[in-house]
């Protein structure tokens, strides 16, 4: 299903007081709620429909309330917070950032996307744990 | 020393007979010691140059360096493609592309070089570079709003990088999820796309790859920390002309990407699924902090691997993919 039809589903889904969504589309269903922030993809098969993404973090789930500016992340893929294994991270907690530096790297399918801060401030919060996977959408850092 | 003075010499010597110190110190208007350290230089970047007293400099092996002007004609035609550079050395390709294209570079704009001094691959990991031997380019590509994603633009780049090849007569050649280039589990060429910008809007990629062409001669490749292979071993012990294989892998990227902005991965499937290396057999995915086992399904439309386990068919979208060793593969799979 195209990314951008599931970033509309949310968009409509956070303008409205739906609770969860679930679409079904020739072979293709796709079920977005509202309460874990997990989109949940499934791909036919002959014996059974499981949540597809795998190796799914409950990050998003006991997200903790915060307030602030959020950045989220613009894809499904892995979450990194270093260049490189080793290397010193992009950004700590308490650390200013101006809008344009790379904050983290999030890698699907050998396409490494250097994820920039889009607005001046410091790194109140960083969401999600290095090597983890991180869903469309979902809370990464807080800048204040 | 500037690479000039090398590149000068480089370009002066054949395999067939002996040029003399006077003789390239007078054509280039330095002292003969000056001409004496650049071949040292040439030498350390693993160039083999015999040298005779009396008699001068000769090379063991012919080398082809790669020629702006005859790659940048064999790319006529190449709508995508755009300005071509030659460097005879930078520390990456992507590195160096990267921050072009931060300050504005146009799309399509090529860098090629004979020598990285941090040639990388994923996470870092380090990428053989030796000097005039394989190739290392990368292309800059703007997308706006793609149709399909920009994700599968890494495998179908795979797919294009193979099909050059196949032009070029190196057959056998497979991938393995989501780009790596095998000919019977040992690897050929790797890429790596660096992006920046929204993936379902606009933004630049830049798509580097590494080929090994002909590794013969080339120090330090115990270091190699995997199973390689290079095209002159494919194709009989013979060496291919770097410029031509690099004119075919560009037509080759240019026919993709045009495909790709139309069509995203949906007509590739079936060819990825035919050249993937891992379909049907079990494989281990390496996650950063856990594993997953299964068998290799093929792909799905947004280029994620399909991974069956207990009758469940799971999407991947990152990690390394591993055949499963059936002796130690117990601890590993959950």
């Amino acid at each position: 299903m195209d990314i951008r039809k599931i970033k509309k589903l949310i968009e409509l889904l956070e303008e409205s007081d739906i609770a969860e969504i679930e679409i079904i589309e020739g072979e293709e269903s796709l079920r977005i709620s509202r309460g874990t922030q997990t989109i949940v993809q499934t791909v036919p098969t002959a014996v059974a429909t499981t949540p597809a993404p795998v190796i799914t973090t409950t990050e998003a789930e006991v997200e903790p309330e915060i307030s602030g500016y959020q950045v989220t992340s613009p894809m499904v893929g892995t979450f990194y917070r270093s260049s490189s294994p080793g290397a010193k991270p992009f950004v700590e907690v308490g650390q200013s950032v101006s809008s344009g530096e790379t904050i983290c790297i999030i890698e699907a399918m050998k396409l490494l996307n250097q994820i920039e801060a889009d607005k001046d401030g410091t790194i109140k919060a960083i969401l999600a744990e290095n090597g983890q996977p991180v869903e469309y959408g979902q809370p990464i850092f807080i800048i204040e | 020393m500037s690479y000039d003075v090398a590149l000068y010499i480089l370009k002066q010597l054949s395999v067939d007979r002996f040029y003399s110190g006077n003789q390239l110190a007078k054509e280039l208007g330095v002292t003969r010691t000056t001409v004496w350290k650049a071949v040292q230089v040439l030498q350390l970047y693993g160039i083999d140059i015999y040298s005779l007293p009396g008699k001068g400099y000769r090379l063991a092996t012919g080398v082809e360096l790669l020629d702006h002007d005859r790659i940048s004609d064999g790319l006529k035609g190449a709508d995508l493609i755009g300005s071509v550079k030659v460097l005879p050395s930078i520390n990456s390709t992507n590195h160096y592309l990267q921050r072009l294209a931060q300050e504005g570079e146009p799309g399509g704009s090529v860098v090629f070089a004979e020598f990285q001094s941090e040639g990388r691959g994923r996470r870092g990991r380090h990428w053989a570079s030796p000097f005039a031997k394989n190739l290392y380019f990368s292309l800059l590509w703007r997308y706006s709003d793609t149709q399909c994603g920009v994700g599968g633009v890494s495998l179908a780049i795979g797919i294009a990088v193979v099909n050059a090849l196949e032009a070029m007569g190196i057959s056998g050649v497979g991938l393995k999820w989501p780009n790596d280039l095998f000919y019977r589990g040992r690897k050929v060429a790797g890429i790596l796309l660096e992006m920046s910008g929204d993936p379902s809007g606009d933004g630049y990629v830049v798509i580097g790859v590494g080929i090994n062409v002909d590794m013969k001669g080339v120090s330090g490749t115990e270091q190699i920390t995997q199973p390689w292979v290079d095209l002159a071993t494919l194709n009989s012990g013979c060496a291919l002309s770097r410029n031509m294989l690099a004119i075919s892998l560009l037509q080759s990227i240019n026919s993709m990407l045009l495909q790709y902005q139309i069509s995203g991965l949906s007509q590739l499937i079936q060819r990825w699924n035919v050249l993937d290396v891992m379909f049907g057999r079990k494989v281990v995915l390496h996650g950063v902090n856990e594993s997953r086992c299964g068998t290799a399904q093929g792909i799905d439309d947004s280029g994620a691997l399909l991974l069956r386990n207990n009758g469940n068919v799971f999407r991947i979208h990152s990690g390394e993919v591993s055949l499963r060793l059936a002796e130690n593969s117990g601890d590993l799979c959950s």
